[in-house]
């Protein structure tokens, strides 16, 4: 059954269906030619992940960074930070991973940010004459440290699979994501100054950076907000999803005062439809991975590395090796559902904690985000500053070294998380 | 065929509003009730739960006729235009039968799930139930409009999720 599982999906997604369609696809498949599973199962399986109540958080954490980033605060953020850093080697560059750092604590997607800061901050590079290759490449890497610091849609999707705790798993990707970000933009400064790219010119005025630096403040009080809350137990995560959306619209209505009806209706469509596509991937997903537990593939493998790995990095190592592969290929959202099943009872056997396989998974499955051939970031951002993925491709290489040395620190040393 | 698109991406935005809004209110209200008075509204979680699969399927059918459920085309896309247009036809057509399926699939379990009350406002499981078979039957029809699209020469939901921006998604 999971052959023809594996076979039927890859049949369709390469024929350009719809990811979430080609692995409903494979599980009418299996359904079909199985007698011992009826389709009613299948229904049951995703009718059950939309009456979820951790998953109302979705909407609202994706509500919140539209309403944060898509107005006046988006802008002064970055105005703030090019003040600041706009200065130094590759700074343009180091603007948009820290951008993208920050604006992680008020989005759970990459994808997210990697739309809004791109659009923010790619014709700004242009304009100094900063190499639009690198600025995509930077900001399709960096784009993914939004899914490590909380809030983040991918930790709340593995903590429900494997039920880990939602606000053990926001506190342990704070340090990778906080490394991910100083490793990227020593990056940018490394090769901003072996290929002397521009960079802004203005001097820094205290004055003005102060002024700004109090009317962004509410973008960098937010990510600390979510995490007392959830840290203290004040409120649950879906609570605080809601009021992460209170938070934004308030200080949009109120501070910055650009929160007409247009804006607020573009806001509440755009969440509820990447509300949508990520469901419907994790709909399917449900179904798919009941098959696969019903079909024992979690048990095989198991097994197979029980045979023939002796030592718990090895089995570190091919957890890696898998998620890699599959993170190339496959969504983020179906890869966490589909992996976690597969993973718990191999990092349960070699005494691994589920906190650390969780931020393993997402530093991992965050690197197949601007990976070829299925890179959702670096499809963005090359489209954004128009250029061609091999080219952005090219650029790429020093950030995935820094994203594998996070990931191998995150995977063989467990201090690495914080607790 | 535009008129049936304009229709139904309508009535999602409609369902959108109201869902996000009234599960918010609610939220917003239970949490600040806890702090406030030291209770809460008893069907405080129930509601939004009932709710949510409305504001799912509703960005699931409009994310559909958006083109922007996330697609692999890059082996397609070196495909001459005439088998791409074939691969695009047959796969609309799949996706069409696909939800077609699930949708009589998930009608003929409406009367066993009726009998399955939300434990305080009881309200029949058959509610969620149908709410996800009207989405999957969306679903369907906008894979014909697709599909009849491609036939015809236009890109269809397909073609246009290569060239529109993918949704936001982790």
């Amino acid at each position: 059954m999971t052959a023809l599982i594996l076979m039927v999906f890859g049949l369709f997604a390469v024929a350009a269906m719809p990811i979430a369609h080609a692995l409903l696809m494979a599980a009418m498949a299996a359904a079909a030619t199985s007698d011992r599973v009826p389709l009613d199962l299948l229904v049951q399986q995703m009718v059950a992940q939309v009456q979820s109540f951790p998953l109302i958080a979705i909407p609202f954490f994706m509500l919140t960074g539209t309403l944060m980033m898509g107005g006046k605060l988006g802008e002064s953020l970055i105005g703030v930070l090019s003040t600041l850093i706009g200065r130094f080697h590759g700074g343009p560059g180091q603007v948009g991973v820290l951008s993208s750092t920050i604006f992680g604590g008020v989005s759970g997607s990459a994808v997210a940010d990697a739309s809004a800061i791109g659009s923010l901050l790619i014709p700004w590079q242009k304009r100094l004459g900063y190499p639009p290759a690198f600025s995509a490449a930077t900001l399709a890497a960096a784009a993914t440290i939004d899914i490590l610091i909380p809030p983040s849609i991918p930790m709340i999707l593995f903590a429900l699979s494997s039920n880990t705790s939602v606000a053990a798993l926001f506190v342990a990707g704070i340090l990778p994501g906080l490394l991910m970000c100083v490793g990227f933009m020593a990056v940018c400064w490394w090769v901003g100054k072996r290929r002397n790219f521009p960079r802004e010119t203005r001097k820094l005025e205290w004055r003005v950076f102060r002024k700004q630096l109090m009317y962004a403040s509410p973008a960098l009080l937010l990510p600390v907000m979510i995490i007392v809350f959830l840290r203290f137990g004040i409120a649950t995560p879906t609570e605080v999803s809601v009021l992460s959306t209170l938070f934004a619209g308030l200080v949009s209505a109120v501070i910055y005062r650009d929160l007409g009806w247009k804006r607020l209706h573009a806001a509440v469509v755009e969440a509820g439809l990447a509300t949508g596509v990520v469901l419907l991937v994790i709909m399917a997903s449900a179904a798919i991975g009941w098959l696969l537990t019903f079909d024992h593939m979690p048990d095989g493998v198991v097994a197979w590395a029980k045979a023939h790995l002796d030592s718990g990095w090895s089995v570190i190592l091919l957890m890696n090796g898998l998620m890699l592969v599959c993170g190339m290929f496959i969504d983020l959202p179906a890869a966490v559902l589909l992996l976690t099943p597969v993973f718990v009872p191999m990092a349960n056997a070699i005494g691994m904690d589920l906190v650390q396989l969780g931020i393993m998974m997402t530093v991992n499955l965050a690197i197949g985000l601007y990976t070829p051939p299925v890179g959702t970031t670096l499809f963005i951002t090359s489209a954004v500053a128009k250029v061609k993925v091999g080219q952005t491709v090219r650029e790429l290489g020093p950030f995935y070294f820094v994203a594998f040395l996070v990931l191998a620190l995150v995977s063989y040393v467990p201090a690495s998380i914080l607790r | 065929m535009k008129a049936l698109e304009r229709g139904i991406v309508l009535v999602c935005q409609a369902v959108m509003w109201i869902t996000t809004v009234v599960i918010f209110a609610i939220l917003c209200a239970n949490t600040l009730m806890r702090y406030t008075t030291g209770g809460s509204l008893q069907w405080g979680n129930e509601l939004p739960e009932l709710l949510f699969p409305w504001l799912v399927m509703a960005g699931v059918v409009l994310g559909a006729s958006h083109g922007s459920h996330i697609t692999t085309s890059f082996l397609v896309e070196v495909l001459p235009a005439g088998a791409r247009r074939a691969v695009a036809f047959i796969v609309w057509l799949a996706v069409a039968g696909l939800y077609g399926t699930l949708a009589v699939a998930t009608w003929r379990m409406l009367d066993i799930v009726a009998d399955e009350k939300s434990p305080i406002l009881q309200v029949p499981g058959s509610v969620t139930y149908g709410c996800v078979m009207g989405g999957m039957a969306m679903l369907a029809l906008l894979a014909l409009v697709s599909a009849w699209g491609v036939l015809r020469g236009h890109a269809g939901h397909g073609q246009a999720a290569a060239d529109a921006p993918p949704a936001l998604i982790a």
